[in-house]
């Protein structure tokens, strides 16, 4: 990957020109102005299950956008195929126009987009900057020939480190970094992953749930940081469950059910959309059940059942 | 240990336990005592004074110090005894045990061609699993295809001597390429069980009757050594008192101690690099590396071949110092003494699998000759109840074993390991 190239077309993509989403209508699978990442009817089953059935996906550029949805609707296993994790059953998905069909996932990573995990992977045996220089592309002293030889490589490492350092010290890491990586909070783990990362400079970052077991104090660091991800001119998608951390910083939001897109939009649109609301936190959500009428709880109870029953009957 | 204020209000809430030195000087001072001769008393001792003082220092949150103190005066006890047997063994000869002749053997072995063969296949393991957790239990396997590639190529082949040590180098290639591509990308135990398969199926087939031609059966071959012995450019043999090496044996010595040193040369040299650092981040999470777009089926493929290449130059020194080679030798045994000298050594250390290596032929050599000796002539030193002549040579392999038990619970990381990265297990 050409560094160079990629940071200044990325100093020119400033804030201030970011794409206007409110003119996309909020509609699932809405066209993007400028997609960077486009998918076609990708289906994922495990067994009976069909855990991601998307129609038609795409990720605007530049933006931040958040894939939102109840557990088990598919967002991570959607993260898992478009990043070559999983092989999808079927379906399509192309990364800035070259087809991502087939790819390995080591390729999709070096193609510039680049995923954490869910449960941090931190590489605990080997120290911070190990960690972090694991992350640098194009690295001479990766190739067992030239690896014997150190002076191939030396230069080039200490470039990668002096790198790793600036990353570390903007996430505030610069102190750990000859500390085993296994010995970091989790919080910390999820920051060394975002770091590490961005060692392979991605123009698309996919965190997969970055806030899940950060405590409060760490949270309003970490939402800064993905902002300022963003801010550099890199795309990012992420999977959260945190709905605070989803209207605050991010763009647009798509919402899984049961392995679809069932709606989106801006963060605004989204959490107003009934659909939305119900899919996500319930119907009654937000009424006191002791002040509904326990008649009509039941009544409206009954019809969902018998409605599910006709549904069974009539496949 | 740090005392907050609230412990210092509270009583201690937590149910104090025994020190865990307290129980290791136990454990060793009762090993002392009956197994082990004496050689873990003077550390039972040790350990005891260490729990003492513990204790002593923070009585509340610790118990045992009644075990500290069993352990301390069986440690003391072992010591003296092991005092006594040496100064009998040595200055004497009222022990019909020479534990000169003992620490002769140990030591001949410890520096001999066997730990040669044993450290090179231990390098070949470390790069296997130490630096890239690949689990692969065939190493025999990749030493039988070193020995044979030799054997066949000049016995059989008729190929000049060189040329049988090419063949010898590239035949575990072949074979690591074989067992890697099915099953490398598959979870760790598929590696194991196909190398561990394939090891017992090129043993057996290198010495069934149906390829006895191509083979030479169970017998093995020989007659393929003839130009290394005539590039030996000792004219006898050596003895320094405390070791004695055959002609032929220091002949031996040299290639195989070079061998060793350079390939220590060449793990030090890659491990240190970015190479290195990508094959120890596959080994904690190969997820992880490939989300950063590293090919990590190309990198286990790499450290695959570069370990069997490792296993068939130990398989290739061991059919030129013996001179024969024979399917027996090749069983899977050789590959579990191997992993034994790698994790008595240290996994994931350069020079793990060289002090891994002599300690254990030191070991096992040195109890060998004591327990023969100790059982052997009209009245022996060890009661025939315990043991008698036919068992000695077997119960080595027990005390070895009760050791490496020892070293995995008290000091897991092995001789060179870094405590701390076994503590990060442990969390």
């Amino acid at each position: 990957m050409d560094a160079d190239a990629q940071s200044t077309s990325q100093s020119t993509t400033t804030t201030g020109s970011r794409v206007d989403l409110t003119s996309v209508p909020a509609v699932p699978g809405a066209t993007k102005p400028d997609p960077i990442v486009v998918g076609d009817k990708i289906t994922r089953k495990f067994g009976g299950l069909t855990a991601v059935d998307v129609d038609h996906i795409e990720i605007q550029r530049g933006v931040i956008t958040a894939l939102i949805g109840p557990n088990g609707a598919g967002k991570t296993t959607l993260f898992n195929l478009l990043t070559g994790f999983d092989n999808p059953d079927s379906g399509s998905w192309s990364l800035n126009g070259g087809s991502l069909q087939g790819v390995a996932s080591y390729k999709v990573a070096r193609r510039g987009m680049v995923r954490t995990f869910q449960l941090t992977k931190v590489l605990a045996k080997l120290t911070v900057l190990d960690n972090m220089l694991l992350g640098a592309t194009g690295q001479r002293g990766e190739k067992l020939l030239s690896a014997l030889f150190a002076f191939r490589w030396r230069g080039q490492e200490e470039e990668n480190a002096a790198r790793a350092h600036q990353l570390l010290e903007r996430f505030k890491l610069d102190a750990k970094r000859d500390d085993f990586a296994g010995s970091l909070s989790g919080g910390q783990r999820k920051l060394l992953e975002m770091a590490r990362a961005l060692m392979v400079d991605p123009e698309l970052i996919m965190l997969d749930e970055p806030m899940a077991g950060v405590n409060p104090a760490l949270k309003q660091s970490l939402l800064g940081h993905v902002k300022s991800l963003r801010d550099e001119g890199r795309t990012v998608l992420f999977v959260e469950h945190d709905m605070d951390m989803v209207r605050d910083i991010s763009d647009w939001v798509i919402v899984m059910a049961q392995g679809k897109i069932v709606a989106e939009g801006t963060p605004q649109t989204v959490m107003q959309d009934p659909a939305v609301i119900d899919a996500y936190l319930g119907a009654h959500h937000d009424t006191d059940l002791r002040d509904m009428d326990e008649d009509a709880l039941e009544a409206e109870a009954e019809a969902e059942l018998g409605a599910e029953n006709h549904r069974e009957a009539t496949p | 240990m740090t005392t907050t204020p609230q412990q210092r209000t509270a009583p201690v809430v937590r149910a104090a336990r025994p020190h865990p030195q307290a129980i290791t000087s136990l454990v060793l001072g009762v090993a002392g005592l009956t197994l082990t001769a004496g050689i873990t008393s003077p550390f039972a001792w040790r350990k005891a004074q260490q729990a003492l003082a513990a204790i002593d220092a923070a009585p509340q949150e610790h118990r045992g110090r009644g075990l500290a103190q069993i352990g301390r005066v069986l440690g003391i006890l072992g010591t003296v005894l092991l005092v006594v047997w040496l100064v009998l063994g040595f200055a004497t000869d009222a022990l019909p045990v020479d534990i000169g002749d003992v620490f002769k053997t140990a030591l001949n072995q410890a520096l001999g061609p066997n730990a040669i063969v044993y450290a090179l296949a231990a390098i070949g393991l470390n790069i296997h699993f130490g630096y890239t957790g690949l689990l692969n239990f065939g190493q025999a396997g990749f030493m039988a295809v070193g020995a044979y590639g030799l054997a066949v190529s000049i016995v059989i082949l008729e190929l000049p001597f060189w040329g049988g040590v090419i063949i010898a180098l590239l035949a575990p290639v072949a074979l690591a390429l074989v067992l890697g591509f099915p099953t490398l990308r598959l979870r760790a135990d598929y590696l194991a069980i196909a190398t561990i398969a394939a090891a017992e199926i090129l043993r057996l087939a290198f010495g069934s009757v149906e390829l006895k031609d191509a083979f030479g059966g169970s017998n093995g071959l020989t007659g393929y050594a003839s130009s290394y012995q005539a590039m030996n450019p000792y004219a006898d043999g050596l003895n320094l008192g405390f070791v004695e090496f055959s002609r032929r044996d220091l002949w031996s010595i040299t290639v195989g101690w070079t061998l060793v040193a350079l390939s220590l040369l060449l793990v030090w040299g890659l491990m240190r690099s970015p190479w290195g650092r990508v094959l120890r981040s596959i080994r904690e999470d190969e997820d992880a590396v490939r989300s950063l777009g590293k090919n990590v089926f190309a990198y286990k493929m790499q450290a695959l071949i570069l370990g069997g290449v490792f296993g068939g130059l130990a398989g290739l020194f061991l059919a030129l110092k013996q001179a024969s080679v024979v399917p027996a030798d090749y069983s899977t045994n050789i590959t579990f003494f191997a992993y034994t000298a790698l994790l008595i050594g240290g996994a994931a250390r350069v020079l793990g699998p060289l002090a891994g290596a002599v300690i254990f032929w030191f070991l096992i050599a040195g109890l060998g000759s004591f327990f023969g000796q100790a059982t052997s002539g009209p009245d022996p030193l060890m009661p025939t109840f315990i043991m008698d002549d036919t068992q000695a040579s077997l119960v080595r392999f027990i005390v070895t074993g009760l050791g490496l038990m020892l070293l995995m619970i008290f000091r897991p990381q092995g001789i060179f390991g870094d405590r701390r990265e076994i503590a990060i297990d442990g969390r």
